[in-house]
């Protein structure tokens, strides 16, 4: 038995450790089977960000159909909202008269909204004295408009004659408000943490989906790709070996921030509206480059990482002035603080970034 | 306590003396993650003797050793940001060097008809320089066995495992793994046996020599 365990060792010592001299016809083949190996079709970091883009794109456009579809749901909704005890003055009820008859007529149409109705009917029986005052001007009723509501499914033909002008107006902007819009931006920022040796500015590009809770009040959500090339340094840990002396750590990393947001309006006159949000950003840290230089003779080493995320890990504060070019585009700037609440990429660097986005917002076209 | 600051300052001492070579390997590594074929090939050609000593002793010769090789690194490359830069790159190398080997055993199992006796002769044929004779004879030793017998000899003398990790990995029972290994042993013994005389001149000439001179003599 001892022979064997000597047979054993005898091959196991023999055999470890030679020194084969390298055979470059082995790496040509090595590198053919790689060449091979990359023609097969993968999902690089390309195709999912088109595949993101892609889909908010889809969800969008799935939100504006059903948006259209439920437009007279949404509509005696938005009625029961108006026939609120605290509006009072005379047209605000000229306004309610026109949108309670509508409502009234296409009672049989909305056929599972009965609840809804049904308390729109009594809206109207407590407001029966004020309806008696109400006169209707039956002249000078742009038909071409009614038309396209008629066929739209808002207008039942019997209300098709006979309807005042002024309350078109009216009616017409009563429509469904434009609940979503789609922002795309690009944003120049500065990347920095709390010992950045210079800064640099690095580009973001974005998709982002707003929805209006409120008139004011709103929540945003999207992707945003950000390039963050940042620097920081510090002294050594230690006052021998091979951490001591300075270092300095140059980054360059390119994230995937997905944000939630809270927008409020603060101010709206006519084209021009301002607000503030703030909200919380998640980071997927695609790929992280560091250029480390440390060490007694300032070595440089390179560092690859990919993989960190950070869940929730920043917050977001905006202040944005926004200006309607139509009713349907309008421009933005956006100034920007990302603060992080958590360590970034795997230096854990205390990454901040302030930058300004430039943004395009697209309403849905509901309201055509 | 105490033992356990020892223990720790001997690890920063033992973490400044292989640093250099860390950063080095760790820049090959991450260049290796971003696919770039410079760093393949340069990690490809710093492990390649460590990984062809593998190759060899699990393969029937050069050719069939280069293909599990390549297979082996292909396999490493595609892996390369799964491995764990705290533990060392060359036993993660090693273990996945091994494992190919393996998976071309029993890819290969149902096709292979191997004669013990002519693949030694083959073998034999070959230049042997005296330096290199030991690992040489070893290695043909080695390979001149049935790719049963080589293979249950090389995970358990050499690699270390168990008979029961064997007899899992191959999917045989661990009486066949323990004697593939007795079978083995004892196959190698008798052509070291063999091989004594030879030996004993302390100069082998290879058959392929003699017959070079045989030509030149005709000549």
């Amino acid at each position: 038995m001892k022979d064997e365990h000597n047979l054993d060792k005898l091959f196991r010592e023999g055999l470890d450790e030679i020194d084969t001299p390298f055979h470059e016809p082995d790496w040509a083949e090595m590198s053919k089977k790689l060449d091979q190996q990359d023609q097969k079709p993968k999902f690089p970091l390309w195709w999912s960000l088109c595949a993101a883009a892609a889909a908010s794109i889809l969800i969008f456009f799935i939100f504006f159909n059903t948006s259209k579809n439920n437009h007279t749901v949404s509509r005696v909704e938005k009625n029961q909202s108006l026939v609120s005890p605290k509006s009072n003055p005379a047209d605000t009820f000229v306004h309610h008269d026109e949108e309670q008859l509508l409502v009234k007529s296409q009672a049989p149409v909305v056929a599972d909204q009965h609840a809804l109705i049904k308390r729109s009917d009594s809206a109207i029986r407590n407001l029966q004295p004020v309806l008696s005052k109400v006169v209707i001007d039956g002249e000078g009723i742009n038909s071409v408009s009614l038309a396209q509501l008629k066929t739209d499914g808002l207008l039942p033909g019997a209300l098709s004659n006979g309807k005042p002008k002024p309350l078109e107006k009216e009616l017409r902007n009563s429509i469904t408000p434009n609940r979503l819009s789609l922002t795309v931006l690009a944003a120049p920022d500065i990347s920095s943490t709390s010992s950045s040796v210079s800064n640099k500015v690095s580009t973001n590009f974005g998709l982002m989906i707003n929805y209006a809770l409120t008139k004011k009040i709103g929540v945003s959500t999207g992707v945003i790709y950000a390039k963050k090339i940042y620097d920081y340094n510090g002294f050594g840990t230690s006052t021998s070996g091979y951490s001591a002396g300075p270092w300095q750590v140059n980054a360059d990393c390119k994230v995937l921030d997905v944000p939630v947001n809270i927008n409020y309006q603060v101010f709206k006159k006519r084209s021009l509206g301002v607000n503030v949000s703030a909200g919380l950003s998640s980071y997927i840290m695609l790929n992280e480059k560091y250029q480390l230089t440390s060490g007694p003779a300032s070595t440089v080493t390179n560092e690859e990482v990919t993989g960190n995320k950070h869940f929730m890990g920043i917050a977001n504060f905006s202040v944005g002035v926004e200006r309607k070019v139509n009713s349907r585009l309008s421009l933005g700037l956006q100034p920007f603080l990302k603060v992080p609440l958590t360590g970034i990429g795997k230096y854990e660097g205390n990454l901040s970034s302030a930058g300004i986005s430039v943004l395009f917002n697209l309403k849905s076209l509901s309201n055509n | 306590m105490a033992t356990f600051c020892v223990l720790a300052s001997y690890t920063v001492y033992k973490e400044d003396q292989n640093n250099s070579i860390d950063l080095l390997v760790k820049e090959i590594i991450s260049g290796c993650i971003r696919k770039d074929r410079a760093s393949q090939h340069l990690l490809y050609k710093e492990f390649y003797s460590y990984c062809m000593g593998i190759c060899k002793r699990y393969s029937i010769g050069d050719f069939e050793a280069a293909d599990v090789l390549n297979n082996g690194f292909l396999k490493i490359f595609n892996n390369i940001d799964k491995y764990d830069n705290a533990k060392p790159i060359k036993a993660w190398i090693g273990k996945i060097m091994v494992n190919t080997a393996i998976d071309h055993y029993r890819a290969n199992l149902r096709f292979t008809t191997y004669d013990d006796i002519s693949e030694y002769e083959q073998n034999g044929t070959e230049a042997i320089v005296y330096e290199q004779m030991a690992y040489k004879e070893l290695l043909m030793l080695v390979q001149s066995l049935s790719p049963g017998y080589r293979i249950v000899f090389n995970m358990y003398a050499i690699d270390g495992y168990t008979h029961e990790e064997i007899a899992k990995s191959l999917n045989i029972s661990v009486g066949t793994s323990k004697s593939n290994l007795f079978k083995a042993r004892q196959r190698l013994q008798e052509m070291i046996r063999d091989m004594e005389p030879l030996n004993a001149k302390m100069k082998v000439i290879s058959n392929h020599e003699q017959n070079i001179s045989k030509n030149e003599r005709r000549a």
